[in-house]
């Protein structure tokens, strides 16, 4: 959903320079919602006639199938840009060296901590976990939607304290702390 | 009308799943049954539309002899052929269905699992050239895990081993804890926003 969310602005920016946009779909579900929101996205930028259906399918629930299906687009249709955006596994960095080697600028943001390592040394910019979740109040400056990010970095600061409150206080044998917030 | 029945059905089952998760009454374990086999049930009209998809988008490209037709045709003729040989002689054992499975599909789905060892080289290069201060301190890291997961490592010094396993449980676990602590922070948000109809970009409307 995250990607979802991301991928409205994307469009409108692509809507707006008239480019091409191939999103090919691991899950079915997902192609319906993507073409959903490019669809409405090209429409909100008033070029609907730029939308192309056909460029946003399904190709295939098999992992390495989708990495064979993907990989063989970017080597053909040679792509500016790719942006990997949402929960990756083993074939996170296959796509990404591929991406790389074509000389594609790269854009990666995902939630798996141990593809995050693979995404940083090949690409671009790397969304690190959460900034994930908030590039699209970043995107499109929603107040409803940076209002909830303010409302988790309060939340963080506040676990923060609580982890280095707890660290000390039990550091000199007072674990009340750790007592009461570990009671599951 | 039609973007506010959507949101209110997001908001129903969005509450409700929550609240399933804190509240074990029969009542609300059976309706959580119920949802996980309509989304069993949608998934597999999902899928159709998918490959109903998959379908036309391959049969408009070869008929316009597109760049690339061939490969469409491969992928074309393969589903054809597992879709004729599932229906026809079924999915068991000795089916020429798994026959292909096991000596086709499995055997290149291997091949490409196994072509991640050379782009694990090849990031590994990138990532650990020392070009600056936190580079090298990467590189450094990088060696005594590598070197302290090999037996190599304990042969040259019985402290390299310890070394990685420092590195990975205390620095390493840090900062994946930092991150996790975010990202559950961020998921939270999210569905949140999206349970509420602050974020209603899924519905086309940004």
């Amino acid at each position: 959903m995250a990607s979802m969310n991301i991928l409205g602005s994307v469009a409108e920016k692509i809507a707006e320079y008239n480019t091409p946009l191939l999103i090919p779909n691991y899950d079915p579900m997902v192609t319906t919602v993507a073409q959903e929101v490019v669809k409405e996205s090209f429409t909100r930028t008033g070029h609907p006639e730029s939308y192309k259906k056909e460029n946003i399918y399904f190709v295939t629930q098999s992992q390495f199938g989708y990495v064979a299906a993907v990989d063989g687009i970017m080597l053909r249709e040679r792509p500016a840009t790719n942006l990997f955006l949402g929960t990756f596994e083993a074939e996170s960095l296959i796509l990404a060296e591929t991406g790389n080697s074509i000389g594609a600028l790269q854009i990666a943001g995902t939630d798996s901590t141990i593809q995050l390592s693979f995404f940083i040394v090949a690409c671009d910019y790397t969304l690190i976990g959460e900034e994930l979740f908030a590039a699209s109040g970043y995107l499109t400056k929603d107040p409803l939607v940076l209002g909830s990010i303010k409302g988790q970095d309060f939340l963080k600061l506040i676990i923060g304290f609580l982890i280095i409150a707890g660290g000390i206080l039990s550091t000199f044998g007072y674990n009340f702390l750790i007592n009461f917030l570990g009671k599951g | 009308m039609s973007r506010q029945i959507p949101l209110w059905v997001c908001f129903g089952f969005g509450v409700f799943m929550l609240a399933q998760f804190f509240v074990p009454h029969p009542l609300f374990l059976k309706g959580y049954q119920n949802v996980l086999d309509w989304m069993q049930i949608i998934y597999v009209f999902a899928l159709l539309i998918g490959a109903l998809s998959f379908l036309l988008l391959h049969l408009e490209k070869i008929s316009k002899k597109q760049k690339g037709w061939a490969y469409n045709s491969v992928a074309l003729v393969g589903l054809i052929i597992m879709v004729f040989f599932g229906f026809y002689k079924g999915i068991q054992k000795g089916s020429p269905f798994l026959w292909i499975f096991d000596n086709l599909q499995v055997p290149m789905q291997s091949t490409m699992f196994s072509l991640l060892a050379f782009f694990v080289a090849s990031a590994a290069y990138r990532g650990f050239r020392a070009r600056n201060i936190q580079a090298t301190i990467l590189l450094i890291a990088g060696i005594l895990v590598i070197l302290g997961r090999v037996p190599i490592g304990e042969m040259l010094h019985s402290y390299i081993p310890q070394t990685a396993t420092w590195v990975l449980n205390i620095p390493s676990m840090a900062a994946r804890r930092g991150i996790l602590i975010g990202i559950g922070l961020g998921s939270i948000a999210t569905s949140l926003r999206i349970i509420v109809g602050i974020e209603r970009t899924y519905l086309g409307k940004g």
